[in-house]
């Protein structure tokens, strides 16, 4: 009887050890389950529609739409605060795609103004924007700049195909 | 610096152009591509590694490839999750996330770790479906665009209990704050 009552518990002991493990194979195949960033989510539900996000250091840049125009934000992932970029959301333009590097000085931004589309390249020290042409000629679309900032990848349209350019920043 | 150097900057740099800057167009090396599309790059934090998405079989396929030879490392454990969407490296590529999908035609995003071969498909959180994604390079962070509940929104995961950080050469793990190469 002893040795039954024993049994009971080891009964409901792995019982309780299957349903566990059965709980953790669910889990792996479902995919592991990673945390939100609360506060910032926060932050980027009062910004607006927000798309096209670039993260890289402690920055965020991405596009949001506030007030029906789209815009470029850059917001600093550690306290949340969007930082300014003065002169580069132009109300004539439409900004297609952004890029951010680790140390946050420069954005790669494709957008489309008065019909046309241009990749450009943000300097937030200067305040100010050089414009980088598609050499041989061609439509810029997504933009990407590496983490160290020296170089940008550029999906163009070109001849009817989709192809990448690689860009070094000088 | 002053105001008045600034602006005297800001003006010759708007609108300079941009003669000399060195620019290639990134082959297809190893496949035989040409006239094909080649879409959505991804870039590794110093550039060794470029991720981009090109059509093979009918299906959109991630294609991994170091810099600047283009030699193609195939990943085969990411074949079977086809389509495949928006990749992103972390700094010295061991890291690859992208968007999949399953047989379901359901979208997955997915991690997988080239150093030690593991894939890790992310369960999320809530009823988001995601669209285009940007990892962290230090593989901290994860950023998912997509529509949830009708509305185009950015959300950002903390991925710092799922995989260890990949950090620029010459950065020891542990080492916080901004990683910026030497």
């Amino acid at each position: 009887m002893i040795r039954g009552g024993w049994s009971l518990k080891g009964l409901r002991l792995g019982l309780l050890a299957g349903s566990m493990g059965a709980l953790t194979s669910l889990t792996g195949c479902m995919g592991s389950l990673p945390q939100p960033v609360l506060p910032l989510d926060r932050r980027l539900e009062e910004l607006g529609p927000s798309r096209a996000p670039s993260l890289a250091g402690p920055w965020l840049a991405l596009i949001s739409n506030r007030g029906g125009r789209d815009q470029v934000v850059l917001l600093n992932v550690e306290d949340q605060r969007p930082v300014p970029l003065p002169g580069l959301n132009r109300p004539d333009a439409q900004p297609l795609s952004v890029g951010v590097e680790a140390k946050g000085e420069r954005l790669a931004v494709v957008r489309q103004v008065e019909g046309r589309t241009e990749l450009l390249i943000y300097r937030r020290r200067l305040m100010g924007s050089q414009l980088i042409a598609m050499n041989p000629p061609g439509v810029p679309r997504r933009v990407m700049l590496r983490a160290d900032g020296r170089e940008l990848a550029v999906e163009v349209s070109r001849d009817g195909h989709w192809q990448v350019d690689l860009i070094e920043i000088p | 610096m002053t105001p008045l150097t600034l602006l005297a900057i800001n003006l010759v740099l708007v609108g300079c152009g941009d003669f000399g800057l060195h620019r290639r167009r990134a082959g297809p090396a190893g496949l035989a591509l040409g006239g094909q599309d080649r879409e959505q790059p991804a870039l590794s934090g110093q550039g060794e590694w470029l991720a981009s998405v090109v059509e093979r079989n009918g299906r959109q396929s991630m294609m991994m490839q170091t810099q600047p030879l283009g030699t193609e490392v195939p990943l085969p454990s990411l074949r079977r999750f086809e389509p495949h969407d928006s990749p992103s490296l972390s700094w010295n590529g061991r890291y690859v996330a992208l968007l999949g999908q399953e047989g379901g035609g359901r979208r997955r995003v997915l991690i997988l770790d080239r150093a030690s071969g593991r894939l890790l498909p992310l369960q999320l959180p809530g009823d988001l479906q995601p669209e285009q994604l940007s990892l962290a390079p230090d593989g901290r962070r994860l950023a998912l665009a997509g529509i949830s509940r009708g509305r185009r929104l950015v959300q950002v995961f903390d991925l710092a209990n799922l995989i260890e950080p990949d950090l620029p050469r010459g950065l020891a793990i542990g080492t916080l704050a901004n990683p910026t190469p030497p």
